[in-house]
């Protein structure tokens, strides 16, 4: 008798801290999807405005970017199993240099597309889900829509950051996620350089 | 402590990783290449991309660039259109195979509307009125019904591949009306389309090559990734899928002890 109500005190429990965890992944991914529809109404506002210069765009585009983007956790994702390797002295130069050469993909992006006065493009955003072990990590999944028409799939990775903060720490535009790319070209780099070489390589090219 | 201060320069930075740290220094206790695609020819991998890449910056791109020069945005457009609306029974075709059936009666929508209404392909008001165009080739057939892609391959001239993609590139070719109707055809007009093609896909990349080449610390490694990241999002029909999203801070062994 007392073994049955043991068993079914651990199945209640057990129940229950699934329910719970269940449910603040819910909660957190509302918020996530909240977050996100922010970012890119903004992206949107400025990428659609008639009455921005190309390089008012470019300049509020970088800002949004700062602001919402964590290059910390994102240079980390880019060195793979090598992040453990950064040096103490060299993180903070890393990071700089990660937001250095994201802003400027941007700036470059931006500066070939040409100007196309009477296309408008949105972002719809409907759905998420809750990625790794520790309900902090999101994908977000929508479509970019040109003149109502879908132009892309787009999926955004985001993180509760250590501040409490949400962060998007990669976009996945038409399959091509950004940060994985950058993962594949720093390890294969580091297969046979070191960090500070490859530090040295992107000072040299993004400072 | 001088990184402390993020204003540092270029001259700063170099200077100070000479100073600190030995060029020979390698993580020395990292053994594996660390990345995910499967690429074990890399090595000639390489020289067949440097290769493709001087033939390239001899030929291709200087033809690309006077072709952008000469044809205004209009005419390019209209030009895409045509030879887009050319790929049309190869798109059908493989549609049927995966099954595809509204993918497929699309395809044909799209190809009766932009032959007629678009004048032989150069408009289209297929778009327009809903059809939106995807693309379809007989190695993503093979990949719906499991053919393992293999390896990582850059085949002369034609650049990123893989076992499956060469495989379907050949089928796509015999099958093509046009590959039959040309056969008989004077052999100046054979040329014509092939460098057409390859002229107005490489116009419409420019930019886009333009950038990776600049804003890469590796070019021929992002190259690759970009093409294995998209060949994957066509084979999902544009759906993001699932193997990305395994990848989790948390649950990435060689991550969560950094955060």
């Amino acid at each position: 008798m007392l073994r049955n109500i043991n068993k079914y005190l651990i199945h209640s429990l057990l129940l229950l801290v699934i329910f719970v965890s269940t449910a603040n992944g819910r909660e957190y991914c509302d918020e996530a999807i909240v977050f996100i529809n922010d970012v890119a109404d903004e992206t949107l506002d400025i990428i659609n405005s008639s009455e921005l210069t190309k390089n008012q765009k470019k300049s509020y585009l970088s800002e949004l970017l700062i602001k919402n983007a964590d290059f910390e956790i994102m240079g980390k994702i880019m060195l793979g199993k090598y992040a453990r390797k950064l040096p103490d002295d060299l993180k903070e130069v890393y990071t700089d240099l990660i937001k250095k050469m994201l802003t400027k993909t941007i700036y470059d992006r931006l500066d070939n597309d040409e100007e196309e006065p009477d296309v408008t493009y949105a972002i719809v955003n409907d759905s998420c889900r809750t990625k790794g072990s520790k309900d902090r990590e999101f994908l977000v999944d929508g479509d970019v829509l040109k003149d109502d028409s879908r132009l892309a799939s787009i999926r955004w990775w985001i993180i509760i950051n250590k501040d409490q903060q949400y962060k998007v720490i990669d976009l996945t535009l038409a399959g091509v996620s950004l940060t994985l790319q950058k993962k594949d070209e720093f390890t294969s780099y580091l297969s046979n350089k070191s960090i500070p070489q490859l530090i040295s390589k992107l000072s040299k090219k993004f400072d | 402590m001088l990184f402390l201060h993020t204003t540092v320069s270029k001259a700063d930075i170099s200077q100070f990783i000479e100073e600190n740290y030995n060029s020979s220094y390698v993580e020395a206790s990292v053994s594996d290449t660390g990345h995910s695609t499967f690429d074990p020819y890399e090595a000639v991998n390489r020289k067949m991309f440097a290769f493709n890449q001087a033939v390239d910056n001899a030929i291709l791109k200087p033809v690309a660039k006077v072709y952008r020069d000469i044809v205004p945005e209009g005419g390019r457009e209209s030009i895409r259109n045509f030879l887009r609306n050319l790929e049309s029974p190869t798109i059908l075709l493989n549609d049927i195979l995966q099954g595809e059936e509204e993918r497929a009666t699309n395809t044909v929508n799209r190809f009766v509307i932009n032959s007629s209404v678009g004048f032989f392909g150069f408009g289209d008001p297929a778009t327009d009125m809903g059809y939106q165009r995807h693309t379809e080739d007989f190695a993503q057939t093979l990949a719906i019904y499991g053919v393992d892609s293999g390896p990582y391959i850059v085949s002369p001239f034609f650049g990123p591949s893989t076992p499956r993609h060469i495989a379907g590139r050949i089928v796509d070719f015999a099958v093509h009306p046009l590959t039959w109707y040309l056969q008989n055809q004077n052999e100046g007009y054979r040329y014509t389309y092939g460098i057409s093609e390859a002229v107005v896909a490489r116009e419409e990349l420019l930019d886009v090559l333009d950038d990776i080449e600049t804003n890469s610390t590796d070019y021929y490694v992002s190259i690759r990734n970009m093409y294995m990241q998209r060949r994957t999002n066509e084979i999902s029909n544009g759906v993001p899928t699932d193997e990305l999203s395994e990848f989790s801070i948390d649950t990435a062994r060689d991550l969560n002890l950094v955060f």
